[in-house]
């Protein structure tokens, strides 16, 4: 897994750990990442972060839903200095969603990730990460899934 | 100082500032509450459908979520610094003959070895050589590196010689004239 330096060009490996109760206070409080993060804790939180930056870049709240056999993306941003056309790292979300599907195979789940977009954001998703469009939710499974995992997790 | 709300909602990003693909690029934003009753029925029907649909699957597409489960499982200890004793060459190649709903009479034959020798690997009584986890690697069409099985036997050697004291005593006796550095 990498993120791309938007003005190098340069390849940082990167990788996602899964962050505790303490930390997400301490991240929140940081000021990096825009929405509530505190609200968050009841889930599970994930960091990303390169091998040569210790602060994370991107972050990630997932609910499971093994009843349902699913994962659903609740929260997902990047760091404020990774948003736009001034953005450091390309890829950061990529290699989030990449994970969730990674994760919702090894739960047994097929590969199965949802999100509730927002309307207007939602043909981006399906343009960018195969997304299949629902009424309430967007998927990904099976082989859509493994592609991404392909892409952004495996792909060095 | 103790940071209120409104004093960090104002040092918030200003999304309006940005296109709805860059917004798609770096956030996955949340969701609004379902709040009418027509709402919650939409949400509850979505994953009922999505239930039926996961239990009805081909026994083909079982297996194969099935494999890909144990890939990624497997990926994630040789990943790790962790040594899990239940966790050998053995469990993974029995995991991975049983799921694809094998006998084990019927897996040796297709990797041409003996159900004796296959017992044994599955067992953890015989350390497979280098053209078995090849085989593995063909079999399962790419899925199952070679490196994967190799970097399991690696992880249980490496606990062997990180634990063996016996033989760190017997082999004692082989070595004189020590460093008397302190270390």
């Amino acid at each position: 897994m990498y993120v791309v330096n938007t003005e190098t060009g340069e390849k940082h490996l990167a990788k996602v750990i899964q962050v505790h109760s303490l930390e997400i206070a301490k991240i929140d409080r940081s000021q990096r990442f825009d929405f509530n993060w505190i609200e968050e804790k009841t889930f599970k939180v994930y960091k990303l972060v390169t091998d040569d930056i210790e602060e994370p870049i991107g972050l990630l709240s997932l609910r499971e839903r093994p009843d349902d056999y699913a994962i659903e993306i609740r929260l997902l941003a990047s760091s404020k200095d990774n948003i736009g056309k001034g953005q450091k790292y390309r890829r950061i979300a990529g290699n989030l969603i990449a994970f969730a599907c990674r994760e919702a195979f090894k739960a047994g789940f097929g590969g199965f990730v949802c999100l509730k977009p927002k309307t207007t954001l939602e043909q981006h998703y399906i343009a960018k990460y195969g997304f299949e469009s629902t009424k309430l939710f967007l998927i990904t499974e099976g082989q859509n899934s493994l592609k991404l995992i392909k892409e952004y997790y495996e792909n060095h | 100082m103790k940071t209120t709300k409104r004093s960090k909602e104002a040092q918030g990003t200003d999304f309006s500032r940005f296109s709805t693909e860059e917004l798609a690029d770096a956030f996955v934003f949340p969701s609004d509450e379902m709040v009418t009753a027509k709402e919650k029925n939409e949400e509850e029907g979505f994953w009922e459908a999505r239930r039926k649909r996961f239990e009805s699957r081909t026994s083909v597409q079982q297996m194969y979520d099935e494999l890909l489960q144990l890939k990624y499982q497997l990926e994630d200890y040789i990943g790790s610094d962790q040594y899990e004793e239940k966790l050998s060459f053995g469990y993974f190649l029995n995991e991975y003959v049983s799921r694809q709903e094998k006998k084990d009479k019927e897996f040796a034959n297709e990797v041409d070895v003996t159900p004796a020798v296959l017992s044994q690997y599955i067992n953890d009584h015989r350390k497979p050589k280098d053209e078995f986890v090849i085989r593995l690697e063909l079999h399962s069409n790419g899925m199952f590196p070679a490196i994967s099985w190799f970097k399991v036997i690696q992880k249980e050697k490496e606990h062997e010689i990180n634990t063996n004291e016996e033989l760190r005593r017997e082999e004692s006796k082989h070595v004189k004239n020590r460093l008397e550095l302190a270390y």
